[in-house]
């Protein structure tokens, strides 16, 4: 019987949107599909390529933030 | 126990409870991700940390109020917050010529037109300036879910949603999205390692 995993349910599954059942079905055909297995690879390479360009703020926007919660934390305590 | 091995829900309880250090390490848990996507739409440091600022304000304010309930969806639910606030700053400035979407809310055809400005470039390094210029090159469609999955955090359900399509269109447009940027970058042989 053919496999009815495709490339875009390998995709929902790089992302971690494939429920338990799914993922197991999606590990087991990426065992024996080899073309499948190289559509895997490609794009978790293309994936953690994106994920090298990441900006982060700098550190006193985030002090702000903490500060006005720090400031506001009477606020929190009444609800 | 330690706060890094705590879930982003539990974190977000204790913090409700009065645990400011709770707030701290979310906002260190996802700081990266929350300001790459808000940098990817407005394309300007110093207003990304404008808004960064005042959504997690927003956040704050939300949680304190007793207003929020989507104590599971977290980082979804900031990062909509973070969209919102992106498209209002380009309603206050008119910056753009606004192209709505089925909610009215749908601000990418406008990565384009906010060029990134000369101090920005020099803080990006190398690699980064290369990703974004491959990024930018993308059809518009494919660059939007792109950027709502990879930096954004959504789901291909939400993402769906808010460009209002279908969820295998969503997901056909980042699988085009993923193979244009993958030939892009043999064909320029670039190594980002």
């Amino acid at each position: 019987m053919n496999s009815t995993i495709t490339e875009t349910e390998v995709l929902r599954y790089i992302y971690g949107e494939t429920n338990p059942e799914e993922s197991k079905a999606i590990r087991e055909e990426l065992k024996k599909n080899y073309a499948l297995k190289c559509y895997h690879d490609r794009m978790m390479e293309t994936k953690n390529e994106l994920e090298m360009f990441g900006m982060e703020p700098d550190e006193t926007s985030v002090n702000i933030i903490l500060e006005y919660s720090a400031s506001h934390h009477d606020s929190l305590e009444h609800h | 126990m330690k706060l890094t091995q705590i879930s982003d829900k539990e974190l977000l309880q204790a913090y409700v409870h009065g645990n400011e250090a709770c707030l701290e390490m979310l906002i260190k848990r996802h700081k990266r991700k929350i300001f790459t996507s808000i940098y990817l739409i407005v394309h300007d440091t110093y207003i990304a940390e404008d808004i960064f600022q005042e959504t997690f304000i927003k956040v704050i304010q939300t949680i304190r109020s007793g207003k929020y309930k989507e104590e599971d969806k977290f980082i979804p639910w900031v990062m909509r917050i973070a969209r919102n606030m992106s498209i209002d700053y380009f309603r206050k400035t008119r910056r753009v010529v606004m192209v709505t979407g089925e909610d009215g809310e749908d601000i990418f055809s406008r990565l384009e037109i906010n060029e990134t400005n000369r101090e920005d470039e020099m803080i990006l390094n190398q690699t980064q300036k290369t990703v974004r210029k491959l990024i930018q090159t993308l059809p518009e469609e494919q660059r939007t879910v792109l950027i709502l999955r990879q930096y954004a955090d959504l789901s291909f359900k939400e993402i769906a949603k808010i460009t209002g399509v279908s969820i295998n269109t969503a997901l056909g447009r980042m699988r085009y999205a993923l193979n244009n940027l993958r030939k892009m970058i043999l064909e320029k042989e670039l190594n980002l390692q």
